[in-house]
């Protein structure tokens, strides 16, 4: 069946406008502040409409192309959204805008924002050409203007700190794109075209491919997470704005896995693959991944830390899925993308109004947080218990079906693998849901239910000040709580979370598996 | 697309007009009516009707779910469609399947009943009590994921709603959030939690081996390996044995009952772990029977031990609540036994099913019982200790005496609810003997009548302190411990100041009345839930008919009955003799001591270990830079000693080409100076020359012309003299005479080179 081809200006306007938008933020400044802000959403607004406007095509299984620019002979700019760009890259409008609205609140009183509003726009635009990339070329070059921009997001606040997990970023994400380059030549040399469009073009195994192979690996795992190359997620995540460490978690992280899912089966193929193994390294190292992740989460303390360390965790997840070579490990391991995506950023964006509201950062001092911030804490548990893979929530969906792909490779190792980081998953998220939300107090119920205490509960509701009091406490409670416009993004993805596995078609985990066919073929 | 598919589901063995299909998809609602009972709660409650805080308008919201949940179930059998399944299509991504059975029928109506109950009885128990909304919303939370598990249709579905009753039930279990309460909801969570993962893994197995999950034929061994069947019964087992809290997984058991506040203990002994249980009889009635009989013969000294370990532990607490909890996980051991035999017996035989059935729903009636009526002792004396409660028997004689036929239930007095069940799986014990060679059935039937002996025991011993005994204060017993109203001593408050009120005498009666109906009227039971259940899990009338003509009645059950009746009555009275009220020094084995604590240090060195070597990769990467710094210092050091050499050199030939200049010009100079001279002095030469060829010629030539001569000679040399003074005044100015082709040609690749060293110390600067 050949693939009916369309030309359309959009998939390029999604990329630069971004990039417009950035310099008319520069432009603005501080000095038209509300103007500045109102480009950086409407920016994302048009990125998002324009992203959904692809679905119908893209679903009825039409791919939109583009040509931006002939660059030098054989390599030109090129876009192609296909379904599974369409699906990654709608996610990232998604967040992107989410996060936008969070940020306007979150920045409102920090320093420098108009440089954080140009830099967070030339990332998205990186972000969405390397998702709608028609070749590899084109992937490569949106990559780094993706990667770069990112620093300035990691070292906002220029502490010492900031600045130290800055320059960790920097360096590796220079040597991830020099390992890139030499991938790309590599592939070049061997077969004389880049593009993503077939399911494979190198086919024939070599040195130079295993090495070349090697050299994406090394590329997209730095930017995935994947051990050994994650050192500097744990330093930068945690570091920069909260909004920003939701897209490094919840956005930049998948461009690693995107573009690795590209290797492997548009670069590559299966059949090399299969007959060959290199996937197993790759296997090998999830499984590292996510052993690692999730346990030394456990013994972080440091919420964003803790939230970092999972995200490293979860990627392995995701790693692991795409070296299955299975159907439905692959539909686990792009539905997961998705749910991690969400779940993320959700959680990214809990912590940071967390910090923002009462400056705690340090899990072990939660306690109660969950009545001062009654809805923020929601989200965040609706979040952890969607990691931890409880059902009825996305999360579920992707072990299940992770671990279903497991099966079918012959590989049942991996599904307890998979299963026993669930359980280190619960070790690390419930505490923080337990302390906010219970908390051995030596008072409470239990007291109440003392005859003392019962006879003093009863004399105050006597007593009819029972209603005020509760009335105020109320006030109170609310007061500590998040602004609305912070409110709002994290409530919708926490809403994520549960809302597709509950409604008779799974919306993401039909896109998902339409993005799995396609790459498989059949 | 249509949300909710029907289909006809005809069961194992269908009975005749099975295609009744009328209403099925009403059976949808029954888990979801309190789901959305709990959901709605809030909502409507505090939000819309602004009526929140008004004291226990949750609890009658919960109260009207649970009616309305139960009021359903009968109605739906009256609609005449207890059959046929229900697809809930796409949710949770696989679509829940919902199989509408008589045997779903049977527990689903035991839970609402049950919960019902527990209902009334949280209005008066948390009265007081703080998080009213919390603590209702997960009560209904697991009243939806055990309707649920009992009616799913497949192991998925299965799955879901057992999450549901295992994370539901934490905040129950943590309610009071006192330390205990909270290490106990610890232990209890993470046990579940890890049970739920390695259910999970049993299913998504079940899955791939089978390609379904569904509930309903059973499953086909295909080419799959017989050890892969056995490797996913075992997950699925570990999984739900975890839940029904079987022996060695128990341990969460006897922590976490006591600590929940009472009704919710109730519902979990009484209800929650039963879907462990349940869980168990669906991996025993749908997996490969070879498979299941290997698997089953492990499962028996388990649940023997289960039992046996269970009641040993119950007979020395002093807890009541304790009592009840190791009371719990004793007899969970023998519906687990009911479970394994049936395993055994195959679908042959009917016996152990139907106790399996029967105790189920023996067990939860009169534990639900025990534990509601302990809370209401619990209300009014605030102390749970059986060695400083009492004697409430007369103030309380409703409470006493329906305490009272839960215990002749529990220990198996003929008559009472528990007689039945116990009676049926003896004699599933009697038939594997008689059926098999060898000791082993007999060893199984000394150890349950011991057993049942114990329960006998434990069980007078609670009711006997708590309604009988006079309490003496204990020398050495600190009073001070006890809450202050009751004092010093506590029986002058009790005489005083406890009774019953109307409500909760009739309460205790509502619990009490299935019991003696059950006992005195088993067959009612029998006809009505526990055939039609044999009948949809799979058995024909030939596996029935033994059970059917079991007559319960007669001198040999009755007289297997006395038997442990008239043991567990001579233990108890000779412990009372030996005043064992107060407990004997706990036993030293303590598995959660032995293999739980270890296995988690363990678990957190090994993560700890994890972590170390994320340090360690952090670290390399570390000294990776550091020494990558140090190696661009190094190059940098030489480069710089490069550049610096470079500069050297090219100042050197610097100075050496203007040397060499300076030279050549003076060379230059030299030799036009030179040949200068020399011309000059070949003129004069030739000047000279003439004058004396002149002389030569005319020597008639006067002196004055020879003067003239000289004169000119002289003028001649003066004009030399004067000129090379004049090219010593002009030296160093370039003029054209002076540069030749050669000298610009050096002079301009010198510059050259000059330039190229310029250049370069500038890119290098």
């Amino acid at each position: 069946m050949e693939d009916q081809v369309v030309q359309s200006l959009v998939p390029s306007m999604m990329v630069l406008a971004p990039m417009v938008a950035s310099v008319l933020v520069y432009m603005l400044g501080t000095k038209y502040a509300a103007a500045r802000n109102g480009v950086v959403l409407a920016a994302c607004a048009i990125v998002f409409l324009m992203c959904a406007s692809l679905y119908p095509s893209v679903s009825a299984g039409v791919i939109v192309e583009s040509t931006l620019a002939e660059v030098i002979a054989p390599f030109g700019i090129q876009f192609r959204v296909d379904i599974l760009s369409f699906f990654v890259a709608f996610i990232a409008a998604t967040i992107w805008l989410l996060v936008t609205v969070y940020s306007l609140s979150y920045m409102r009183m920090e320093h420098d924002q108009t440089r954080y509003y140009a830099f967070f726009l030339l990332t998205l635009s990186g972000a969405l050409g390397t998702f709608v990339a028609g070749d590899l070329f084109t992937l490569f070059l949106f990559f780094e203007i993706m990667g770069l921009p990112a620093y300035v997001l990691v070292i906002h606040d220029q502490t010492p700190q900031a600045m130290q997990a800055g320059l960790k970023y920097l360096f590796m994400t220079i040597a991830g794109s020099l390992t890139f380059f030499f991938g790309l030549l590599a592939t070049y040399e061997l077969t004389g075209t880049l593009s993503l469009a077939q399911p494979g073009i190198i086919t024939e195994a070599s040195p130079l491919a295993l090495y070349a192979f090697i050299a994406f690996v090394a590329a997209f795992g730095m930017k995935a997470g994947m051990v050994p190359l994650h050192v500097w997620l744990s330093d930068a995540h945690p570091v920069a704005p909260s909004p920003a460490s939701a897209l490094l978690s919840g956005v930049m992280l998948k461009t690693g896995a995107y573009g690795l899912l590209r290797v492997i089966y548009n670069i590559y193929g299966l059949e090399l693959f299969r007959s060959t193994g290199w996937a197993n390294g790759v296997l090998v190292a999830a499984a590292v991944t996510i052993v690692l992740g999730s346990a030394v989460a456990i013994t972080q303390f440091d919420l964003k830390r803790r939230l970092a360390y999972s995200s490293i965790g979860q990627m392995g997840y995701i790693l692991l899925g795409m070296s299955l070579l299975t159907e439905r490990a692959l539909v686990g391991n792009i539905f997961h993308i998705f749910t991690h995506a969400v779940v993320k950023s959700c959680l990214f964006l809990c912590a940071g109004a967390i910090i923002k509201q009462t400056g705690k950062r340090d899990i072990r001092d939660f306690i109660g947080i969950g009545y001062a911030m009654p809805m923020t804490m929601g989200c965040f548990t609706l979040a952890a218990l969607t990691i931890v893979g409880i059902p009825p929530m996305n999360g579920f969906i992707s072990e299940w079906t992770l671990a279903l792909g497991a099966f079918d490779a012959g590989k049942p190792v991996f599904a307890v693998l998979l299963l026993l980081s669930s359980l280190m998953n619960a070790v690390y998220y419930l505490p923080v849901v337990i302390t906010a939300f219970f908390s051995p107090r030596t008072g409470g119920a239990a007291a109440a239910l003392q005859p003392g205490g019962a006879a003093a509960a009863r004399r105050s509701a006597d007593a009819g000040g029972d209603r005020k009091t509760r009335a105020a406490w109320w006030r109170d409670l609310l007061a500590k709580e998040a602004p609305t416009a912070m409110l709002v993004p994290m409530v919708v993805l926490a809403v994520g979370c549960i809302v597709f596995s509950l409604a008779p078609s799974n919306w993401p985990l039909r896109l998902s598996e339409m993005a799995a066919r396609m790459l498989f073929g059949t | 697309m249509a949300w909710i598919q029907a289909a006809a589901d005809s069961g194992i063995y269908p009975p005749p007009g099975a295609e009744n299909l009328v209403g099925s998809w009403a059976w949808v609602l029954v888990p979801f009516i309190p789901l959305a009972a709990a959901l709605l709660a809030r909502p409507v409650l505090a939000w819309l009707a602004h009526i929140d805080d008004r004291p226990g308008v949750y609890g009658y919201w919960s109260i009207g779910a649970c009616l309305a949940t139960l009021a359903l179930l009968p109605a739906l059998w009256l609609a005449g469609a207890p059959q046929g399944s229900v697809t809930l299509v796409g949710f949770v991504g696989q679509g829940l399947i919902f199989r509408a059975t008589p045997a779903s029928l049977l527990f689903a109506l035991l839970a609402a009943w049950l919960w019902l109950l527990a209902a009334l009885y949280s209005q008066s128990y948390l009265a007081h009590g703080r998080s009213q909304p919390r603590y209702y919303f997960y009560f209904l939370l697991c009243l939806s994921g055990t309707l649920g598990v009992f009616l799913a249709g497949n192991f998925f579905t299965l799955f879901v709603f057992f999450e549901m009753v295992s994370l539901g039930a934490y905040p129950l279990v943590a309610h009071e959030e006192t330390p205990e309460a909270m290490s106990a909801g610890r232990l209890y969570l993470y046990m579940s939690i890890a049970g739920g993962l390695f259910l999970l893994l049993g299913t998504v197995y079940l899955e791939s081996l089978a390609g379904t999950t569904r509930i309903g034929a059973p499953f086909v061994l295909g080419d799959s390996a017989p050890s892969a069947w056995l490797t996913c019964m075992v997950l699925m087992l570990v999984g739900f044995a975890v839940k029904a809290g079987m022996f060695p997984l128990h341990v969460w058991l006897p922590r976490a009952h006591p600590v929940a506040p009472s009704p919710a203990s109730a519902l979990l002994s009484g209800v929650m772990i039963k879907t462990g249980a349940f869980g168990i009889y669906q991996i025993v009635r749908l997996f490969p029977v070879d498979q299941v009989a290997a698997m089953s013969r492990v499962l028996v000294p388990l649940s023997l031990s289960t039992m046996f370990l269970g009641a040993v532990l119950a007979l020395f607490q002093t807890n009541a609540k304790r009592v009840l909890a190791y009371s719990s996980v004793s007899q969970i051991g023998y519906v687990l036994l009911a479970a394994a035999m049936a395993g055994i017996l195959g679908a042959k035989e009917a016996m152990s099913s139907g106790g399996f059935a029967m105790h189920i729903f023996a067990h939860a009636l009169f534990k639900a019982a025990m534990f509601l009526l302990v809370g209401v002792i619990y209300l009014k004396v605030h102390d749970l200790d059986i060695t400083r409660i009492g004697p409430l028997g007369s103030r309380m004689p409703v409470t006493a005496a329906v305490f009272g036929v839960a215990v002749a239930s529990i220990a198996g007095v003929p008559g009472f609810g528990g007689y039945p069940s116990k009676t049926v799986i003896h004699d599933a014990i009697l038939i594997l003997r008689h059926d098999t060679v060898g000791p082993a059935w007999t060893m199984v039937e000394v150890v349950f009548t011991i057993v049942s002996a114990m329960t006998v025991a434990y069980m007078a011993k609670l009711w006997y302190h708590l309604f009988l005994k006079r309490q003496v204060p204990v020398a050495g017993t600190p009073t001070a411990e006890a809450p202050p109203e009751i004092g010093g001593n506590g029986e002058h408050v009790h005489q005083t100041s406890i009774s019953e009120s109307p409500v909760e005498r009739l309460l205790a009666l509502a619990a009490g009345l299935p019991l003696v109906v059950i006992g005195l009227r088993p067959a009612l039971l029998m006809s009505r839930m526990i055939y039609p259940f044999l009948a949809w899990t799979g058995y024909d009338y030939y596996g029935i008919h033994h059970l059917e003509d079991l007559v319960l009645f007669s001198s040999e059950p009755l007289f297997a009955a006395a038997i442990p009746l008239a043991l567990g009555s001579a233990l108890f009275l000779t412990l009372r003799w030996l005043r064992f009220a107060h407990p004997l020094p706990q036993a030293g084995v303590s598995i959660e001591e032995t293999v739980f604590v270890p296995g988690v240090r363990i678990l957190d060195a090994l993560i700890r270990r994890i972590a170390a070597l994320d340090g360690l990769v952090n670290r390399s990467y570390h000294n990776l830079v550091r020494s990558g710094e140090s190696m661009a210092r190094t190059i940098g050091a030489l480069d710089r000693a490069v550049d610096e050499g470079m500069n050297q050199t090219a100042r050197t030939g610097a100075q050496l080409a203007q040397a060499i200049t300076a030279l050549d010009q003076a060379v230059d100079g030299g030799i036009n100076q030179t040949a200068r001279a020399g011309a000059h002095l070949a003129q004069a030469m030739a000047a000279l020359d003439r004058g004396i060829d002149q002389s030569i010629d005319g020597t008639v030539r006067t002196s004055s012309e020879i003067a003239r001569a000289f004169a000119g000679l002289e003028g001649q040399v003066d004009q030399a003299v004067s000129a090379r003074r004049d090219r010593g005044r002009r030296e160093g100015v370039w003029t054209l005479r002076n540069i030749n082709v050669a000298t610009l040609v050096m002079a301009g690749l010198i510059g050259l080179a000059l330039l190229v060293f310029l250049f370069w110390s500038d890119l290098l600067v």
